[in-house]
């Protein structure tokens, strides 16, 4: 019988390492999708999924046992996320300086897949909000909650995202 | 009934809306031609940016972490046993500790007073003492007053600064129950 985020969550503050290895591989693809459609670098979001699941393992004793889980670990994520964009950006803008002049090296660093290709367009906030809730499945509430921001900004701008994705989308398929 | 709002498609989709409106909201899809093309755009939208990442983590990155996360750290069922068994401590201990550093502190000071009153008698009674008068510092005409006022001043900043030092220590390991890194 599966056991409830709750028992794994009790279990982990004991120290148990099997609790707390079967909680992080329940959320691991959910936190790992937030970080990397965020920040679009595998050896970063890694790191950054990492860092999420000890943070969370450092402070389970500050948890609200009342609540869901994932609200709490997305926010974890999604503020580690977000310290680590500005370094990702200078170093990325670094790496384009140095590979404009070489074309067949850039060719290998264009993006893996579609989705990430079309989310580099959205501002950050954008990006934020369609990740908490396409990736992590958050409520208008819980995202509205770990971006700090009001449910009814949280709805115009998953509105404004989608707009732009649909878009984006239409725009790419006339290139085909 | 009126086509959908733009908010009410999206609430829909995002399945926020109550179950007497997403009846409603359903059963006008059905009816409404224009409504059913939003609706299956968004969805659309909607399957894209939920397709998995091309790329996943490492194999046995889950135990990696949990090994990580529980081997760094100490334990949290310790940590949360030492906060919960620390009882407070009671008043007459907290008095008698106090007093204990206190006189400890006095003891302390009067040292270092003693030692710079010693000192300070061999600079005046040395040829060091020159140098010092050369200085502005008139030690020859201290007089016996003076000396002991500025030996009372050496010996309450003496205490009060050993006894701050002290009494902060003390009180730290008492409210969490161990030092704290």
């Amino acid at each position: 019988m599966q056991r409830t985020d709750a028992e794994l969550i009790r279990r982990s503050r004991e120290a148990d390492g099997d609790a707390f290895a079967e909680l992080v591989r329940r959320y691991e693809k959910r936190v790992f999708g937030i970080v990397y459609r965020m920040l679009d670098d595998y050896a970063e979001a890694t790191d950054i999924t990492q860092e999420t699941f000890i943070k969370t393992y450092t402070h389970l004793d500050q948890f609200d046992d009342e609540r869901p889980f994932m609200p709490w670990l997305a926010t974890i994520a999604l503020n580690l996320a977000r310290n680590s964009l500005a370094s990702i950006w200078a170093k990325r803008q670094a790496l384009d300086d140095d590979l404009s002049s070489n074309t067949d090296e850039f060719t290998c660093l264009e993006v893996l897949d579609e989705v990430q290709s079309v989310l580099s367009h959205l501002t950050p906030e954008q990006r934020e909000v369609i990740v908490l809730r396409h990736i992590s499945d958050l409520t208008y509430e819980a995202i509205a909650e770990a971006t700090g921001e009001k449910v009814s900004t949280v709805k115009s701008r998953l509105f404004e995202a989608r707009q732009r994705i649909k878009l984006l989308r239409i725009h790419e398929e006339a290139k085909l | 009934m009126m086509c959908l709002s733009d908010d009410e498609l999206q609430m829909l989709a995002d399945n926020a809306l109550d179950k007497k409106d997403r009846t409603r909201a359903l059963s006008h899809i059905k009816s409404c031609a224009h409504c059913q093309e939003q609706y299956t755009q968004i969805q659309s939208v909607f399957t894209f940016l939920e397709s998995e990442p091309a790329v996943n983590l490492p194999a046995g990155f889950a135990d990696a972490v949990a090994a990580c996360a529980v081997g760094k750290y100490p334990p949290l069922a310790d940590t949360r046993l030492n906060i919960s068994v620390a009882q407070p401590v009671p008043t007459n201990q907290v008095r008698t500790k106090r007093m204990q550093n206190r006189i400890k502190d006095i003891a302390i000071a009067a040292v270092v007073a003693i030692t710079l009153s010693i000192l300070l008698n061999w600079l005046s009674s040395n040829s060091l003492g020159t140098a010092v008068d050369a200085l502005g510092y008139d030690l020859d005409t201290m007089d016996i007053p003076f000396a002991y006022a500025m030996l009372l001043f050496t010996l309450t900043i003496g205490v009060f600064v050993i006894d701050a030092f002290m009494y902060r220590r003390f009180n730290k390991l008492n409210i969490h129950g161990r030092d704290r890194k």
